[in-house]
């Protein structure tokens, strides 16, 4: 009799052994992964290159200046955030199969969720702080890999970093094992476009491979995401991000394979913001951007607009912005991952392999079609790298301000927008605090 | 004359009865022979006639018989009343107080000052070792209990078990207690303005002290169970002291009235001094530089909230017993008004104890309480706190008769209005308690209890905060309602064995098994938007929030324990409990502790070298050592993981793509260990001259270990902060208790009570390097390593820089700047916290009380001195009445235009616009001179006290001969008459923070105590 179940809380055994808790759980598995994603976490990627506008004083102006302390709270705040949500995914990893009592294939799927939220968190991680993981370092200092639940805390549970290249083995592993236990779609369309499939894995191990040169993989996975008929290029950009005034339904084009439904999570002011604030313009998009574009490209024509018509800004009032982010008060869906991105994988790799090549040169003019341009020629590319170039500006017109341009910049080792900083500067540091706690097992990055 | 040798063959027979009396010694006189009865209390023994037999057990008066030629002997013995004032009571028994080794300190009712609403303020100074705070002046309002130190880092835990009548009740706690009545709507607060770093939030809330529900007319004893061997056999419960309770029961033969009747005028100690209107307007228009404060009318808030408090106290009591039933009956009403206006505090309480004797061995017995109690003084503090803040230049009302809401015409202020906050909102909490306990004892022998009890506690509370209409903050108006049920139930099974052998050795044991549920349910509702202030109905609102909050939680504990004490020829003592406990709260890994104790005692005057040093009545040593745990820490279902479903801020439910959100709200933390306290005591019991001198010295110390602490974990674990066995503490301290009759004839008595304690904390070791409590909700001490758990790290202030008019802070390289540490120029910005340093602890070094009680004829005076050194208390008080920057535009103190002027100005209050109010770079400014960080405000709290004084007359019986008047007496008393101190605040004995004692030391315009005056009679039929 002193084995009390709580009436007020469901304790963890309860939860894992439903489908139906289970369900209810794997949803805080995403919305973690969507607290971590949104706000800073999002933008510092973009203000980090010098596409973005900000204002003279901007606390964004941290990420890109070189002197970014270990006790700044982005650095803090990134961190922490995606090791909550993997948190949330080892203890699915964990406990569905002591406590699960439910369908086999649907706790393996859960399984699989969770394996797919993991990775993707732990390259969010390696991007931002592992040093040398963008550019091929893989004896570099990546990030520590917690595997396992919180449960409770001794001093033997503190870990020192891995390496890069163990992180990058742990993050494909996990999307390799997702890839088997993740569904092809789910009962609806946005349910199979805000929960991970085994496209969704596929299509991150495309980004993984890539980010990890190792373009051969890249290419054979990036293959079956481009051969999977339930993904397509939206023909028209105004599809692809529509304009969502409202805010309170979720729609995600055929493009989309992985995003978060912020429009349809909640409907109201306290919560379910993704605090991106390019439409009232706190910060915008560069004129000197705007006009390295093509006249009549979409992504100009259609995708750049006016922002908030109200913004009485003097400093503020001429700019403009993207319309990737047009709801007034910041409920836009986020897409994480769309087969734009992995197409421009393939072409990279196949790049990388090949040098120029047809087939490179043909998935790159599916994007530019798609933006109304003409289409590039082999014989436009002198060498491998100029191709490459082109490839790499292509990609980010396109996936400007979706929350990677840093990562790519420095993968390709072009400049960030100060253009002086060292690779040790490009590193975010790990969190003072996580030093001071870690009795000298974490060591930190370079200056 | 031959003597006659004769052989006698006798029965000692207990007269109240007819049981027969095992183990009586039976001696005769001047001689050491003797014997001692056997189990049917018979006894053989050879003699002489002519010579006398001396019978004594105990619990019976001693009886002389002279032998004469009879051979058959049946002797009867009185129960003694003088041996039942030896008797003390323990955990699950009761003991002789000669025997004792543990320590424990007692209170018999005739030392309560019963004009006192609740007991455990009447405890204050009266036992060693026992510290009361008093939370402020506001009736029914909570007070933090320590008992030997502070136990856990837990700001909840360090209340002591209270068991009244063998039933453990829901006891102080400040979150369990606490009602909040926030607003359901709260004025967004817009970007800029200046805000007070490290200030104390006013939150709207009041603890209410559960103790109080319990009529103080009522009591027989308490006893205060101090170390480990009295306090292990409460296992998992007794680290922070056990305080037992006994109620009367009908003594006397004929039915016994009494009743009391008592009224006390109260006023507060004393009233801070403000601000009078033009000189608040010349301040803040000086201040703002501009007319914006113009003087509009000459208000005195605070004059007009506060009153003489007028309380009633009416006691009627019934007693009566024969062979087979004894009973106590009492009704009693109390009407206590607060020295604010329209805040009343009353209680209803009732008492049944009865005992029934079904046979010479069998007895069934009852004790029961019913009480309500009606607290509608909730608002007394908040209505307090606005009428000493509140600018003095505003009307209170509009010309046409309403309240004036808003701080028009001034720039800022507070927008309340205190006189309609009394007289307009309510703000009531109702409890109706029922603690009571059926028993069935049987004692087949006379050596052996049986006793079986079931006790219930059962707590209904309702509170209603209803606010009426505000313009621009409350539109509308809002209201809460909050019920909350706990319902406790225990049963205890207990065998007692008492047994002499050989009239040497002797044992007192007792074995049992207790189980014990208690489940707790609350929810609550709130609404605005009213369309009238009239209707107080939630659901009649425009707008109900949310769904109501329905929480049921329960928690269960089962335990096993015993006790034996042995006696060997009524000098060597020594003593072994165990308790095993086995707790819902604790998770399966960790369900089942043991906690052991064990002690000895030597009574060093019965040995043959101390026996004739006539002087000497007692000298008894005795040690202790032993195991006691707090099983609070770690809330209620064990530290398995629990979840909750995501709500927003309005407890709307949300979703990710349709499917509600189940978020961890605890993690699985199965290795949690419970806290576990070690005491080891010496003591020393020594009574003198006749028993006219009485003391008793004790020492302790203490160690706790694995104390439970939310400290930091990494990041990549998951959390930020879990719970931890994260360190270990100690106490160490002594008590001295003595009482000395230092006159005694037939017309004069002097008595003398004196008691004094010192306890020193220190934390011993922590994983960390040092931790704030938990911020601005909880004050700003801070935990570190060496320093005891109470103490203030704090900014070291210097005074004001004559030259400039800005503060000077000290810096830890010893240098000084007019730059805050903390400050974004400052160069330590990035770990400010080195520069503060440990202030003093707010826990006391010494504490004590002094009692002397005269008599003459009928006359009697006394007077009871309370005292308390070396603690720090911060004033946070003064704090905000020298806070002038913010949107409250707070009325100050006078002190206050002692500012700084010119240069070369010595003062210690900086220039109005002084470098420490600075601009934080984002529109806004922060006031590092105000904050609780620094220790400008923070002031020794050492105080002694006159809390109360009393002159008593005892009609004489003569003149009651011939009516029908058994006893009278009328008394008038003072209470908190005189305080001597350094504090310079009103009142040295508060504490923002209620029940916590790891939070105490905070005066925030906390209600000070009321100084009072009583008159009130008693009489007996």
């Amino acid at each position: 009799q002193l084995d009390l179940a709580p009436a007020d809380v469901y304790i963890e055994k309860d939860v894992f052994e439903t489908a139906e808790t289970a369900e209810m759980a794997i949803s805080d598995l995403y919305h973690k992964l969507f607290l971590a994603s949104v706000g800073p976490t999002h933008v510092i990627p973009d203000a980090s290159l010098p596409y973005v506008g900000l204002p003279p004083i901007s606390s964004y102006a941290n990420y890109f200046g070189g002197n970014l302390t270990p006790t700044d709270g982005q650095v803090e705040n990134i961190w922490r955030s995606y090791y909550e949500a993997i948190n949330v995914a080892n203890v699915f990893i964990d406990k569905v199969p002591i406590f699960g009592q439910y369908d086999e294939t649907l706790e393996q799927q859960h399984i699989a969720e969770a394996k797919f939220n993991r990775a993707y968190c732990y390259w969010a991680l390696l991007c931002f702080y592992g040093h040398g993981a963008l550019t091929g370092n893989d004896n570099g200092l990546g990030v520590p890999l917690q595997l396992t639940p919180y449960d409770g805390f001794n001093q033997s549970d503190l870990i020192p970093r891995n390496t890069n290249g163990e992180v990058y083995t742990q993050i494909i592993s996990d999307l390799t094992d997702a890839v088997q236990g993740l569904p092809e779609t789910y009962e609806t369309q946005l349910k199979t476009r805000v929960r991970a499939t085994k496209a969704t894995a596929q299509a991150m191990l495309s980004r993984v491979y890539l980010y990890h040169r190792d373009y051969d993989a890249c290419n054979e996975v990036s293959n079956t995401v481009i051969a999977n008929t339930n993904y397509k290029l939206e023909p028209e950009l105004l599809d692809l991000f529509p304009l969502n005034t409202e805010g309170t339904t979720s729609t995600f084009s055929d493009e989309v394979i992985f995003g978060l439904p912020v429009s349809s999570n909640g409907g109201n002011f306290q919560y379910g913001t993704h605090s991106i604030y390019y439409y009232n313009k706190f910060i915008w998009v560069e004129d000197d951007f705007i006009e390295s574009m093509d006249p009549s490209d979409k992504r100009r024509t259609e995708l750049i607009f006016q922002g908030n018509p109200n913004i009485t800004n003097p400093n503020t009032i001429n700019e403009r912005t993207t319309f990737k982010f047009n709801n007034p008060e910041q409920r836009d869906d986020v897409q994480i991952i769309r087969l734009a991105e992995v197409l421009l994988n393939k072409a990279e790799a196949l790049t990388q392999l090949e040098g120029v090549n047809d087939e490179a040169i043909s998935l790159l003019n599916q994007i530019r079609e798609r933006s109304g341009l003409n289409p590039v020629q082999e014989s436009d590319f002198a060498s491998k790298d100029a191709l490459l170039t082109a490839l790499y500006n292509e990609r980010y017109i396109e996936t400007a301000f979706e929350g990677r341009g840093r990562f790519d910049f420095i993968r390709t080792g072009r400049p960030l927008r100060n253009p002086d900083l060292t690779e040790n500067q490009k590193v975010f540091p790990i969190p003072q605090r996580e030093i001071d706690l870690s009795e000298g097992i974490l060591v930190q990055n370079p200056n | 004359q031959t003597i006659k040798a004769i052989e006698i063959q006798g029965t000692v027979i207990a007269e109240e009865d007819n049981q027969p009396v095992l183990g009586a010694t039976v001696l005769v006189k001047g001689t050491t022979k003797g014997v001692a009865t056997d189990f049917d209390g018979k006894f053989t023994i050879a003699l002489n006639v002519g010579d006398v037999l001396i019978f004594s057990s105990l619990g019976f008066e001693t009886k002389e018989l002279k032998v004469t030629e009879k051979k058959a002997l049946t002797v009867y013995l009185k129960s003694s009343v003088e041996a039942l004032e030896l008797i003390t009571v323990v955990g699950y028994g009761v003991q002789e107080k000669r025997n004792l080794t543990g320590a424990i300190g007692t209170i018999k009712a005739k030392d309560l000052d019963k004009t006192i609403p609740s007991f455990d303020n009447a405890l204050a100074g009266k036992i060693a070792g026992v510290q009361v705070i008093s939370s402020s002046g506001a009736p029914g309002g909570a007070t933090a209990i320590t008992i030997r130190g502070i136990t856990s880092l837990n700001a909840n835990s360090n209340n002591p078990l209270i068991v009244i009548d063998g039933v453990p009740v829901y006891g102080t706690n400040r979150s369990n207690n606490t009602v909040g009545f926030e607003r359901s709507s709260v004025l967004a607060s817009g970007f800029g303005g200046t805000f007070v770093a490290s200030t104390l939030e006013n939150k709207s809330e009041f603890e209410r002290n559960p103790l109080a529900m319990l009529n103080m007319n009522d009591i027989e004893s308490i006893e205060v169970l101090k170390d480990a061997y009295a306090t292990a056999i409460y296992g998992s419960r007794g680290a922070a002291g056990v305080i037992l309770i006994t109620t009367k029961n009908g003594t006397s033969k004929a039915p016994r009235i009494s009743l009391n009747y008592t009224t006390t005028f109260s006023d507060p100690i004393d009233t801070p001094s403000l601000l009078s209107a033009s000189q608040y307007s010349d301040f803040y228009n000086l201040y703002t530089e501009g007319n914006n404060y113009p003087l509009e009318a000459e208000t005195n808030w605070l004059d007009s909230v506060l009153q003489t408090g007028i309380t009633s106290n009416l006691n009627i009591s019934v007693s009566a017993g024969d062979d087979k039933l004894k009973y106590f009956v009492s009704a009693s009403y109390l009407n206590q008004e607060a020295y604010i206006v329209n805040q009343d505090y009353k209680k209803y309480s009732f008492r049944g104890n009865a005992d029934y004797k079904l046979t010479n061995k069998l007895k069934l017995g009852l004790n029961g309480t019913i009480s309500y109690t009606d607290n509608a003084a909730l608002n007394a503090q908040s209505i307090y706190r606005n009428a000493v803040l509140k600018a003095p230049n505003l009307a209170a009302k509009n010309d046409d008769g309403s309240y004036k809401f808003g701080f028009s015409p001034n720039l800022n202020g507070l927008r309340d209005n205190p006189l309609a906050q009394a007289y307009k909102d309510r703000n009531y909490v109702k409890d109706d308690r029922v603690i009571g306990n059926v028993y069935l004892e049987y004692k087949p022998f006379r050596w052996l209890t049986l006793k079986s009890e079931m006790g219930i506690d059962v707590l209904n509370s309702k509170s209603y905060s209803r606010l009426i209409s505000r313009p621009v903050d409350l539109e509308g108006g809002s209201a809460t309602q909050t019920k909350k049920n706990n319902k406790k139930f225990v049963v205890n099974n207990t065998a007692s064995i008492v047994k002499v052998f050989n009239n040497i050795h002797s044992i007192n044991s007792v074995i049992g098994q207790s189980f014990e549920t208690s489940r707790e349910e609350s929810a609550s509702i709130f609404g605005g938007d009213f369309a009238s202030d009239d209707i107080l109905d939630i659901y009649q609102a425009g707008r109900v929030g949310g769904n109501p909050e329905p929480i049921i939680r329960e928690w269960a504990l089962f335990s096993v324990f015993g006790r034996l004490n042995y006696q060997y020829d009524h000098k060597y003592l020594a003593g072994v409990t165990y308790r095993v406990d086995g707790s819902s709260r604790f998770s399966k890994n960790n369900r089942y502790v043991g906690f052991p104790s064990f002690s000895l005692g030597w009574r060093a005057s019965e040995e043959a070298f101390l026996k004739d040093v006539s002087w000497m009545d007692q000298l008894k040593f005795r040690g202790s050592i032993g195991f006691s745990g707090i099983d609070g820490t770690s809330g209620y279902y064990g530290d398995q993981g629990q979840y909750e479903l995501l709500r927003a801020g309005d407890r709307r439910l949300l979703y990710y793509s349709g499917s509600e959100i189940l978020q961890v709200v605890q993690p699985n933390n199965p290795n949690l260990k419970w806290e576990r306290t070690k005491t080891i005591d010496l003591g020393l019991d020594l009574d003198l001259f006749g028993e006219k001198v009485s003391l008793t010295v004790d020492y302790y110390y203490k160690k706790i270990t694995n104390l439970l602490y939310a400290s930091a974990v990494p990041w990549y674990q998951g959390y930020a902060i879990q719970q931890q066995n994260i360190g270990d503490m100690e106490n160490r301290g002594f008590e001295v208790d003595l009482s000395t009759e230092n006159i005694a004839n037939a017309n004069f008595s002097w008595v003398t009570n004196f008691n004094i304690s010192r306890n020193t904390n220190k934390i011993l070791k922590l994983n960390f390097e040092g931790s704030d409590t938990g911020g601005a909700a909880l004050g700003y001490k801070y935990f570190a390593e060496g320093q005891p758990a109470g103490q203030f790290f704090l900014y070291d202030w210097a005074g004001v820089n004559p030259l400039t008019g800005n503060p000077l802070w000290n810096y830890p390289d010893g240098t000084q700047s007019e730059v805050h540490p903390a400050s974004r120029f400052s160069p330590i910005k990035d770990n400010p916290h080195i520069a503060r340093k440990p202030m003093g602890d707010a826990l006391p070094d010494f504490f004590g009380g002094l009692t002397n009680t005269f008599r003459y004829k009928n006359w009697k005076l006394e007077a009871f001195f309370s005292f308390s050194y070396g603690s720090q208390l911060y004033n946070g008080t003064k704090a905000l009445q020298y806070t002038y920057s913010t949107k409250e535009a707070n009325n100050l103190s006078p002190g206050i235009l002692d500012y700084w002027k010119i240069v070369g100005h010595r003062t210690d209050i900086p220039s109005i616009n002084n470098a420490s109010i600075e601009n934080t770079g984002f529109g806004s400014r922060v006031d590092y001179i105000s904050g609780r960080d620094s220790n400008r405000f923070l002031e020794d709290g050492s105080y002694i006290r006159l809390k109360n004084i009393s002159l008593t007359y005892n009609v004489p019986e003569s003149f009651l001969e011939n009516n029908f008047l058994k006893s009278a007496s009328i008394y008038i008393q003072a209470n908190n008459l005189l305080t001597f101190t350094k504090y310079s605040g009103l009142d040295p004995e508060v504490s923002a923070f209620g029940s916590s004692a790891l939070l105490s030391g905070y005066d925030e315009l906390t209600l000070p105590q009321s100084k009072s005056y009583s008159i009130g009679v008693n009489i007996g039929f």
